[in-house]
């Protein structure tokens, strides 16, 4: 393996940018009293956020978007906030399993 | 004997949910003779919340077994969240059990407690190092042996099925589906290995909203990942006995 000599620039930081701005956004929706829903997800590509997963209510969708929306327009003002969640419907019928 | 458990976890109530959980347990009593709740029953784990909980499960027509989850400890009012749900009249466990008996007179035992992480085989935390990650994998270490306690003392009472409540996994196949870097902090195989050195007939837990509902312990006993988001209904139903 070769280490650079040279710090990272261009690219890379960028790259590393978007770690920390995932990271820092996890955290944010795991700590934000409109968050704590473990099933979202966060990924940044091509100047965008998007935000993954299943949420419990169409609510709850509006509260984390708001809480991502503020985060970015705070730290990441030039990415774009990408809504990919999915309201989880309990729309399967109660099933019996006989063990 | 027969025995129909309706199970489900992460059900994730707040404030805002008042009135929403109940109209969906439609006729919960018609077809199970106990609910249980697989933890994160809260959002944030405060006494409002739990109060919410209470009041749509109360009175249901069933006997209502839970145990917490993370969610349920983050605003440290634990004691508060159990001293509301017992009020309502659910069955709180950790490390503890209970013993139901079904309509046809048989006893059912439950085993429940949260768990915790600490990963699996290959790719687990050990309790090496520094204090934090002693004080980690130690409260794994001490809830496991808890809860092999507890199914010894069950068995010691001879019922007829024992089950085991948990929030956390005790095997990674119920979390196929999460992302594999996470998988330390969804559960442990120390609890599939208390399970597994005393026998159970039934493992329920939740905690992982991306997993699968199926899985099974190293020796054989059956794992079901009820949380909501995996199950997409109410609850699901298990039953016990139905040929005999």
């Amino acid at each position: 393996m070769t280490v650079p000599d040279t710090p990272a620039t261009g690219a890379d930081d960028a790259a590393m940018a978007h770690e920390y701005l995932v990271g820092d956004l996890e955290d944010v929706l795991t700590r934000d009293a409109r968050g704590h829903e473990p099933g979202v997800h966060v990924q940044v590509a091509g100047g965008r956020v998007v935000l993954s997963g299943t949420v419990s209510s169409a609510t709850r969708r509006r509260e984390i978007v708001a809480v991502a929306r503020d985060h970015l327009e705070r730290h990441a003002p030039d990415h774009t906030l990408v809504d990919d969640l999915e309201v989880v419907v309990l729309d399967m019928p109660v099933e019996v399993e006989d063990l | 004997m027969t025995a129909r458990l309706a199970a489900v976890g992460d059900i994730h109530l707040g404030i805002d949910s008042r009135g929403a959980f109940r109209p969906r347990l439609g006729d919960l009593p018609e077809v199970a003779d106990v609910l249980l709740l697989a933890g994160d029953l809260t959002r944030c784990g405060t006494a409002v919340e739990a109060e919410v909980v209470a009041a749509e499960v109360q009175d249901l027509g069933v006997p209502v077994v839970t145990v917490l989850g993370n969610h349920d400890h983050h605003a440290d009012e634990t004691d508060k969240v159990v001293e509301r749900l017992s009020d309502a009249g659910v069955t709180v466990l950790e490390g503890s059990s209970t013993v139901l008996t079904m309509p046809d007179g048989s006893r059912v035992g439950i085993a429940g407690a949260k768990g915790f992480g600490g990963g699996f085989q290959g790719a687990c935390a050990s309790d090496f190092g520094e204090p934090e990650m002693k004080a980690f994998v130690g409260h794994t270490r001490a809830t496991a042996e808890r809860l092999r306690q507890t199914l010894e003392e069950l068995h010691e009472l001879d019922v007829d099925r024992r089950v085991v409540l948990l929030h956390y996994s005790p095997v990674a196949g119920t979390l196929a589906g999460e992302r594999l870097e996470i998988y330390p902090f969804l559960g442990s195989y120390l609890l599939a290995e208390a399970i597994d050195a005393v026998g159970a007939d039934l493992v329920l837990h939740g905690h992982a909203h991306a997993g699968t509902e199926r899985g099974v312990t190293p020796l054989g006993t059956r794992v079901r990942n009820v949380a909501q988001p995996v199950l997409r209904s109410p609850f699901k139903v298990y039953r016990f006995g139905a040929d005999a």
